[in-house]
């Protein structure tokens, strides 16, 4: 194939031109090859991409017809099914912490306890606690099982109830240092990690750890999807009503939410080298956890750490085992609206991901660790790390060629629309796996909502997480301080139902 | 021919419940949540509350706590739902005030003859 | 083919897929849409039928069941996945009468010849639908099922053959824990204890099986169930097992059985130089026991280096009644070593929360009203 970018006419060939003219041949030729990787990166993306999502797409359709002899009933009343400890690190979550807690006892499972660890929160966290579940505070030993930096202040009970609920205070270390502490007071096999303002589906505990008690031997973690809850009504901590949200920002995230975490994720499950687990809805076996030492609180990534470190661990010493994929259950969390919000968290999230690969950067192509070193870890330096850099270099170097005539404008804009028009069929094909599977968007309204965010992505919103994430990257090279993740919430429960606005 | 309320977030349960306790000439009220429930009670003339314990928001245990701590309710018959069997959950629910438990699955027939009796206990 | 034509290409290609996918997401949409609008309005009128079969009062159910049977097979198909639900909420007359209508449907018998046939999820499907409705004709074929290829349809076949509840399937059931593929022993469990102790005789011969697995199941079952003649089996198992998983069992089953022949293999199982996981088990087995002659012993272990083991102790104390309360107050006041106090104040504590009643009227349900 002739390079497709290089225009024939402004090559030259000749061997008796200038020096001045050479250097600016060489300069043609090198932007000219550089837009064809760049053209190649794109179609290498996305039909990894499009890999994934046809993978999942297959898994959905299998699942759904096996859903009627699942046995969600059996086991939500089986004295045998493994007990559960959630721990939900908070960190000043006045506004919803008691409205989480709630609609966290009452989920669908025979037996489960929830533990707050509160990080050192400044603001009401803690009284709000007090006040709606009467906690009084007792002398309690923590383990000391895995590593903790800030230390335990005072553990709490609920009053004369069984209510299953344990809050801890400590000194203020972290969300991971906060799950740490969680890990040592969880008195059960398993432990399923939940932030606070997620909305989790009542059916969620039940179908997370359904794994766990099909494979007991050989499943250690498993994740669970995140859904988009801008939009949504919400009532006494469920979501009701799935609706696509208002704004174009939270749309298209939706769309990428579809794609990456529910298709991307099932596919790499089926495949198995699933290497992320969101911290807001996972599953994991505690022995193990506490085997490998329980969560980094160096690492800002520290629930996408924890996977690859289990892989690394169990891997390592040779162990059968599993990490999955739930499709079904749902935990529902409030994305940023703003682009000001978001580009922190992309920023986070790419740091995030490039201190766990380097970390981990001796599992990378290795065949001792199976697929997960040799699909599932190249293919994230490749595609997910790599990513922004190559689609920044692209922004800079196809108008640099356009300028110096390398590139020709015709051939670049159909260049354009082939390339994003791929990742937009990636996206209508994720569209579509979700409406035959799911269907959570029941109006019509919501489909042109996802196809107009499918189309919007290309436009800016790619552009700037790709400098967000290029940021991100930089971030991690130079060690800049750490923060929890702060976004401003409105609080669910605080806000009527604002749909069909 | 007594006013009885039902809280169950099982749409099959509640028409089940509705239906039979309506054939056997009782006035039923109807709510799918806990919060939904407690405010019925209060606005409204209910001779026996019949609440699942499994409901989102307010679980029956808790209409059935806060029922009994109000002066106006707190010798409202209670009969609560509850899906398991285990001692836990019927200990708790007398503990709450609770007068009777039906463990689901129940038969219709049944159900209506606890109400019957708790309904003529209360009389008494 | 130059680079233009092949963009050029492409982006046809491109276009034409992503049409075809709108289309078919509209298509997927309008389709769903229109069989559930159709299925509502047929169920509304039929619902009310159900409810009649259900509650009908001694010979009224006739006419209903009549009803119903005769319906056409659109009208029945829109309205059985509610009888289904149904069918597993109730019991007594209302689920003779419903299982009744399923029989006189043809239900059980189309279920029947679907296990024979090929395809998982056919049979899968049709396992559940005999299971709810307590087939027991269905046993023998369901038994095949339990070595079934597929994974999942092993699972529903044994927490089918629980439901239908004929001991004669026991032996099928603990067989189908050997291989390399063995069916989760949860569910086995469960089935099994679904049994009571009509089943007993049937699980003990588990108890010798080679399979550590199917030991495990037996001894977990027999302790879930009253199985108190075997508490002289399960207390060998216990000191003698050479598979640990099997041991943890036994103590956990010893325990639930309560007996005292269980007291001394329990006390000898929390000593140190024994696996941890099972110290832990055998520690909260003394609790459920309850014997007060455990109090001395489960008093040592307050000290012990492993948290997890003298936390459970801790607990398990709180059960032995005045004896382990005394010696967890003598502990808390330091008759014993420094982590013990700290172990016995923290669950006399909780304990002390757990017996001051009820809660306030400024419960939880005070911040949503």
């Amino acid at each position: 194939m002739t390079p497709p970018l290089a225009v024939a006419g402004t090559a030259a060939f000749g061997p008796a031109a200038s020096t001045a003219s050479g250097a600016h041949d060489v300069l043609l030729q090198v932007i000219a090859v550089s837009n064809v990787l760049v053209l190649g990166y794109f179609l290498a993306i996305n039909t990894g991409y499009l890999t994934l999502v046809v993978i999942a797409a297959g898994d959905f359709v299998r699942h759904l017809r096996r859903i009627p002899f699942a046995g969600y009933d059996d086991a939500s009343a089986s004295p045998f099914t493994l007990p559960v400890s959630l721990i939900v690190p908070a960190y000043n979550e006045e506004a919803g912490i008691v409205d989480a807690v709630q609609s966290l006892l009452l989920l669908r499972h025979p037996s489960f306890e929830v533990i707050v660890v509160d990080d050192g929160s400044t603001d009401a966290t803690l009284d709000r606690l007090r006040g709606a579940f009467d906690l009084v505070e007792v002398p309690r030993v923590v383990s000391t099982e895995v590593p903790v930096r800030g230390a335990v202040e005072s553990v709490h009970l609920s009053r004369g109830g069984p209510v299953p609920l344990i809050v801890a205070r400590k000194r203020n270390g972290g969300k991971a240092d906060a799950l740490n502490v969680g890990i040592n007071l969880a008195r059960y096999p398993l432990l399923c990690m939940v932030d606070a303002d997620s909305i989790l589906d009542s059916q969620a505990l039940l179908s997370i750890s359904k794994p766990f008690s099909n494979d007991p031997l050989r499943v250690v973690a498993a994740g669970g999807v995140i859904g988009i809850a801008n939009g949504c009504t919400v009532v006494a901590g469920r979501v009701v009503r799935v609706r696509m949200p208002h704004r174009l920002l939270a749309k298209i995230q939706t769309v990428e939410y579809v794609r990456a975490f529910l298709l991307g994720r099932t596919g790499w499950s089926r495949i198995g080298g699933l290497l992320v687990i969101a911290g807001a809805f996972g599953m994991f076996r505690r022995d193990v956890v506490v085997a490998v030492g329980g969560l980094d609180p160096d690492c800002l990534g520290e629930d996408a750490e924890l996977v690859v470190r289990l892989h690394h661990y169990l891997r390592g010493t040779g162990q059968d085992y599993r990490v999955v994929f739930v499709g079904e259950p749902i935990s529902w969390s409030e994305v940023p609206e703003t682009l000001r919000v978001l580009g922190r968290q992309r920023r986070r999230w790419h740091r995030g991901l490039t201190e766990v690969l380097l970390k981990h950067r001796d599992m990378i192509g290795n065949p001792r660790y199976g697929r997960v070193g040799t699909v599932a870890l190249p293919f994230y330096v490749l595609f997910e790390l790599c990513a922004p850099v190559v689609e920044l270099a692209g922004l800079v170097l196809v108008p640099l060629g356009l300028l110096i005539g390398a590139v020709d404008l015709e051939f670049l804009w159909r260049f354009l629309l082939a390339a994003y028009g791929y990742a937009m069929v990636v996206s209508l094909l994720s569209l579509l796996a979700e409406e035959y599977a799911f269907h959570r968007y029941s109006r019509w309204r919501d489909i042109g909502s996802a196809v107009l965010g499918a189309a919007a992505e290309n436009f800016g919103y790619r552009q700037f997480t790709a400098w967000w994430r290029v940021r991100g990257i930089w971030d991690a090279a130079h060690g800049a301080p750490k923060v929890w993740g702060v976004m401003t919430r409105r609080g669910f429960a605080a806000r009527p139902s604002e749909e069909d606005r | 021919m007594a006013s009885i309320l039902v809280a169950d977030d099982d749409a099959d349960i509640r028409d089940l419940v509705a239906y039979k306790l309506t054939q056997s000439g009782h006035q039923v009220i109807v709510v799918d949540d806990g919060l939904t429930a407690l405010k019925a009670v209060r606005e409204r003339t209910v001779d026996l509350a019949l609440l699942d314990i499994r409901m989102p928001g307010m679980s029956g245990l808790d209409v059935c706590r806060e029922l009994r701590a109000a002066p106006k309710t707190e010798r409202l018959p209670v009969i609560l739902l509850t899906a398991r069997s285990q001692e836990f959950d019927v200990e708790t629910g007398f503990a709450a005030g609770a007068d009777d438990y039906i463990v689901k699955p129940f038969s219709p027939r049944e159900l209506s003859s606890r109400v019957q009796a708790v309904l003529a206990r209360a009389a008494r | 083919m130059t680079g233009r034509e092949v963009i050029n290409g492409s982006l046809q290609v491109l276009v034409g897929s992503a049409v075809v996918l709108l289309v078919l997401i509209v298509c997927v949409r309008a389709v769903r849409r229109a069989r559930e609008r159709h299925r509502q309005r047929t169920v509304e009128p039929l619902r009310v039928l159900l409810l009649e079969l259900l509650c009908a009062e001694g010979d009224e159910a006739a006419g209903s069941l009549q009803a119903l049977s005769a319906l056409d097979d659109r009208s029945w198909a829109a309205v059985e996945p509610t009888a289904r639900t149904i069918l597993a909420k109730v019991s007594g007359h209302a689920r003779t009468s419903l299982v009744g209508l399923f029989e006189q449907r043809g239900v059980a018998t189309r279920a029947m010849a679907d296990l024979g046939r090929r395809g998982s999820v056919r049979k899968g499907r049709a396992a559940e639908v005999l299971g709810l409705l307590r087939h027991r004709a269905a046993a023998p074929r369901l038994r095949v099922l339990l070595v079934d290829a597929d994974p999942e349809v092993r699972t529903v076949a044994a927490r089918t053959l629980g439901h239908i509840g004929d001991p004669a399937n026991v032996p099928a059931l603990l067989n189908c824990l050997h291989g390399p593929h063995p069916v989760p022993p949860a569910v086995v469990l469960q089935a099994l204890t679904a049994f009571g102790a009509a089943g007993h005789d049937q699980v003990a011969t588990g108890l010798d099986d080679a399979e550590p697995l199917v030991r495990a199941v037996a001894v977990e079952t027999l302790g879930a169930t009253g199985g108190v003649v075997w508490t002289t089996r399960i207390a060998a198992a216990l000191r003698a097992d050479p598979h640990i998983e099997v041991r943890i069992r036994a103590a956990r089953a010893l325990g639930a059985l309560g007996t005292p022949a269980g007291l001394e293999p329990l006390l000898d199982a929390v000593r140190r130089g024994q696996p941890e996981p099972l110290r832990v088990v055998a520690a909260r087995a003394l609790g459920r026991l309850g014997a007060s002659c455990a109090a001395p012993r489960l008093g040592e272990l307050l000290d012990d280096p492993v948290h997890r083991v003298a936390s459970t102790a801790a607990r398990a104390l709180l059960h032995v009644g005045p004896t382990g309360r005394d010696e967890l107050r003598r502990a808390a006041g330091g008759a014993r070593g420094v982590p013990a106090v700290a172990h016995a104040r923290a669950v006399l504590a909780e304990a002390a929360i757990g017996e001051e009643g009820p809660r306030s009227a400024a419960g939880p349900a005070a911040v949503g009203s």
